[in-house]
């Protein structure tokens, strides 16, 4: 009986889903307990059948023969499970590491960009304001004066705003952000070092007042960035309006908090 | 096993005490393993019985000395499948409680969720070599042999030795998560 891997892999399978003759058996067994080597090669074999199993990467003949053995002893059964595991953990790395090769490079680009903006931003100041309130509101009545109209620019490059979240403990300090008037934003929720990695629910509400949430988001998965947890969603141009904020982020096990007064970078 | 009987045992696996001892153990995972395969109830009782038996017949010694232990061995690694084979026959007949898991009431997805947190904790128990060895194992991007292979090379062993220490490890997992999951349903 030839030891070479494939050889033996088939051979197994057909031992312990009883596709053997009599004498095979015999000199099979005679190997497995007599023979070290030929004893751990099998245990390999067996190992990556589970695998394979735990996979679906086997054909349907063998998935379908091997089955009956594997439920057969709830034993085999945690090894299928705990092989759907250690693949599911593999699987999420190869995510998290195309994530970094990606996220990296564009969240470079975008913390470029934000800042070559605000530092270039105040070519593009548009007509004063009358108030901060007028700016803020919707649904101007027809007929009514409207603001002016700020002169057509190109349309800003959206903004970065790294928020850090934290632990809800009592009152917090509230970091200042200020983004473009108008400009899209691109919020980073920075996580706790022992943050769980598992989807969490973006809620970015003002903390006064009874306006809504402008942002609610869920089923957000986390990203990898530098070793940190990083949630990243997405505001529409004007959704920010100056005020005081209190981004929230729930998960399957805990919450996390963060306050930000917003204070456009275009006012006086 | 009394000690005497135990040292017969040794003495008959090999001349060095030591080099003995380390052939008990293969042995006896080698029996395990058999018994493993071929559906016995509890596999390393099951090993343990076979070792006894072997102690006893060199004990008795009234056929003979024993040429060749493993080939002794599975003779009496047979007999106790087919011993244990009619036992839980006579308890399924009798309607005694079955423990396969033909009759286990847990659902997947509570399986999978203990499974889960079982392996995360005992993943963070492991040496982080050992940890790192088995993370890496299971990344594949892309075809699995050539992932392998890459690691195996990172590693500077065979595709083989690396296949054969992720086992180890691999079965050092599962003797933690077993432990992991009896302390938790206590």
């Amino acid at each position: 009986m030839s030891d070479d891997s494939g050889q033996l892999r088939d051979n197994f399978l057909r031992y312990v889903t009883g596709g053997m003759e009599p004498e095979e058996v015999l000199s099979f067994e005679e190997r497995l307990v007599g023979d070290l080597g030929f004893s751990d090669a099998a245990a390999l074999c067996e190992q990556e059948l589970i695998d394979a199993y735990a996979a679906g990467e086997l054909n349907e003949a063998d998935t379908t023969a091997l089955q009956h053995w594997l439920e057969g002893s709830p034993r085999r059964m945690q090894r299928v499970q705990l092989a759907r595991s250690l693949q599911e953990i593999g699987r999420r790395k190869v995510q998290r590491q195309w994530s970094m090769r990606l996220v990296l490079p564009i969240a470079a680009v975008i913390a470029g960009l934000a800042v070559l903006t605000w530092m270039t931003g105040r070519r593009f100041v548009h007509h004063p304001e009358p108030a901060s309130d007028a700016v803020a509101q919707k649904g101007v009545p027809a007929g009514s004066e409207r603001p002016p109209e700020p002169p057509s620019s190109p349309a800003a490059p959206e903004q970065v705003i790294l928020v850090v979240a934290e632990r809800v403990r009592g009152d917090m300090p509230a970091q200042l952000v200020t983004p473009q008037r108008g400009s899209a934003v691109a919020l980073q929720v920075l996580l706790p070092a022992d943050a769980a990695d598992n989807p969490y629910r973006i809620r970015v509400a003002k903390s006064e007042g009874s306006r809504g949430a402008v942002l609610d988001q869920r089923g957000v998965r986390p990203v990898v960035t530098r070793d940190r947890l990083v949630l990243n969603a997405h505001l529409p141009g004007d959704a920010l309006t100056p005020g005081s904020y209190t981004v929230v982020v729930d998960g399957a096990q805990e919450s996390f908090v963060s306050r930000m007064t917003v204070h456009m970078s275009s006012d006086k | 096993m009394e000690g005497a009987t135990f040292d017969k045992l040794m003495q008959l696996l090999a001349a060095d005490r030591e080099q003995a001892a380390l052939e008990y153990r293969r042995l006896h995972e080698r029996l395990t393993r058999f018994f493993d395969w071929n559906g016995g109830e509890d596999p390393l009782a099951l090993a343990d019985q076979t070792m006894d038996r072997i102690g006893n017949r060199l004990e008795k010694n009234d056929e003979g000395p024993i040429q060749n232990v493993s080939a002794f061995a599975l003779g009496v690694a047979r007999h106790l499948l087919q011993e244990d084979a009619r036992q839980r026959k006579k308890a399924a007949e009798a309607g005694a409680h079955w423990t396969s898991s033909g009759q286990s009431s847990s659902n997947n997805e509570d399986e999978k969720e203990r499974m889960d947190e079982a392996l995360l904790h005992c993943l963070a128990q492991l040496p982080l070599d050992r940890r790192q060895l088995i993370e890496s194992y299971y990344v594949h991007k892309g075809n699995k042999a050539r992932s392998h292979q890459q690691l195996a090379v990172e590693y500077g062993i065979t595709v083989n030795a690396l296949r054969t220490r992720a086992l180890r490890v691999r079965q050092e997992l599962e003797r933690a998560i077993l432990q992991y999951l009896e302390r938790k349903s206590q």
